[in-house]
């Protein structure tokens, strides 16, 4: 179990964005999570990379119970993750490798074992001609590849896209979920939200829907 | 990609145009800070100097009896013996008699007859808070006029001018050091919130605060120190020539490792530079570890 979330309240101030989850994550999960704009896909993830705590209720990432005080604890906890935001927040002027590099860094990886996994994930996600090219000069298709890269290049145990097919034309798109899947198939848990449902689901993934301050099994 | 560093990111990043504006500015404020640092110690020494020797000398005067011209040479030689004999006396100095006579305008004592010439002696105290036999004295001058002026009763109003002026150049000192960090307090705020979102996202991927802090400050820091050392070898120079061209009576009078002035107002700046720095690091530390706490979480 990655994740367990119990009776969750979730919102900012005094607005519940988000009421009463109960939600079991296991090693290996697809999860689908769609729901309209504003119903509050973003806060739940939100919640999973523990940039937002519950306002009430429980949550357990690793077993361990999520709280406030252990900001040093949650840094660590937060290697686990891979995250794929809707803005990308690449660097501009560095290259493809130094971008995704960026994650070896803040882990204190040796140089070596940096390089050799920087190397592989560039090959993985296919970056490989370009992986010296700044960031800026990239297409808006090749820069969400950096981003996968650089979500993955931590080997993380999670990874949180929320709504990266955004801008991607279709054929991107294909690749995009393509990848997903083969990554979802070596053992990473995927959650990924997206607007609507148009998602080609397959018959082991999950689906979620947010509607009405509730997230549901759909 | 072997020399790629998160340190050399920040670095691109933060107070990458303000290189230039730091490096002039902390070399002005360090100037400022360091003259006042150098006159403060150079006075604190000058007049802690001269008010602990003056404190110590103590003015006597026996004055001749009437019809007597000077004090007889055997009532001036047991005064004199009396005095060479006490232990708590480190010196004793007679005024020469001809000295008196010439700087009150006569040639010859008998050149008015009522002109009484007393005995003055200077003593030196080894400690100012020695007093002297006043009973004893008068003993030995035969019920002569005895007066004794102990210098350290003169000096409290010019303790108290010593005082405003060290206190006046200290708070201007301290003032332009809070100053000083008020500067760079808003220019890390306003650097922090205009790259903000990178910093977010260094932190979702799991960077820790206090490493961000430390590499922040680093950065600052290293952008800081060229200028103050400029500044202190400037002022150090500076200071020095100024003292010796008006021959202003200011010495530090702290002969470090038999080092001469120039090198030991270095010495005490580079110390006094460190532990601003070391009060600077230590407050903009704590300031970006708050900064980034609060925002931690949403």
């Amino acid at each position: 179990m990655i994740v367990k979330l119990e009776k969750v309240y979730l919102g900012y101030q005094d607005n519940n964005v988000i009421e009463n989850i109960n939600l079991i994550i296991q090693k290996g999960d697809f999860i689908h999570l769609s729901g309209d704009n504003g119903s509050g896909k973003s806060t739940f993830l939100k919640l999973l990379y523990m940039k937002l705590l519950p306002k009430s209720g429980n949550f357990f990432f690793h077993n361990k119970k999520i709280t406030k005080i252990s900001q040093q604890h949650i840094s660590i906890l937060r290697r686990k993750i891979g995250v794929i935001l809707q803005n990308n927040f690449l660097i501009p002027y560095l290259s493809v490798s130094q971008n995704i590099d960026l994650v070896n860094q803040i882990h204190k990886l040796e140089i070596l074992d940096s390089q050799k996994r920087v190397k592989e994930i560039i090959n993985w996600v296919g970056l490989k001609d370009i992986c010296n090219n700044k960031v800026d000069d990239l297409s808006e298709g090749e820069k969400k590849k950096v981003v996968i890269a650089r979500a993955l290049v931590g080997k993380p145990d999670i990874l949180l896209a929320d709504e990266p097919t955004t801008y991607l034309d279709n054929i991107t798109k294909e690749k995009f979920y393509f990848l997903l899947n083969t990554l979802n198939n070596f053992g990473t848990t995927v959650i990924l939200s997206e607007k609507n449902d148009l998602i080609k689901i397959e018959n082991n993934h999950k689906r979620f829907r947010i509607s009405n301050k509730q997230i549901n099994e759909v | 990609m072997n020399d790629f560093k998160i340190t050399n990111i920040l670095n691109e990043i933060f107070f990458n145009s303000e290189t230039r504006l730091l490096s002039g500015f902390s070399f002005f404020i360090v100037s400022i800070i360091s003259v006042h640092f150098i006159f403060y110690l150079n006075f604190f020494n000058f007049s802690g100097d001269l008010i602990k020797n003056e404190s110590k000398l103590v003015t006597l005067q026996v004055v001749p009896q009437e019809g007597e011209k000077r004090i007889p040479d055997d009532v001036r030689r047991q005064i004199v013996n009396f005095l060479s004999k006490e232990n708590m006396i480190s010196s004793l100095n007679i005024y020469d008699e001809r000295k008196i006579i010439n700087e009150i305008g006569f040639d010859d004592l008998n050149a008015l007859s009522k002109i009484r010439i007393p005995l003055i002696i200077q003593l030196n105290l080894k400690n100012s808070n020695h007093e002297i036999d006043l009973e004893e004295l008068i003993n030995l001058s035969t019920n002569r006029k005895v007066d004794i002026e102990y210098h350290k009763n003169d000096l409290y109003e010019v303790n108290d001018y010593v005082y405003r002026i060290k206190l006046f150049i200290f708070i201007f000192g301290l003032s332009i050091i809070i100053l000083f960090l008020f500067f760079l307090t808003l220019l890390l705020k306003t650097t922090l919130q205009s790259n903000y979102k990178f910093i977010e996202i260094l932190q979702i991927m799991g960077a820790e605060n206090k490493n961000i802090s430390l590499n922040l400050l680093v950065i600052l820091i290293k952008k800081i120190l060229p200028g103050s050392i400029f500044a202190i070898i400037f002022i150090a120079s500076f200071s020095s020539i100024i003292l010796r061209i008006f021959s202003i009576p200011l010495n530090n009078s702290i002969n470090l490792l038999s080092m001469n002035d120039f090198f030991s107002n270095i010495f005490l700046l580079l110390l006094f530079l460190l532990f601003v720095l070391l009060f600077l690091f230590i407050y903009l530390f704590i300031y970006l570890q708050s900064f980034l706490e609060k925002r931690f979480f949403e």
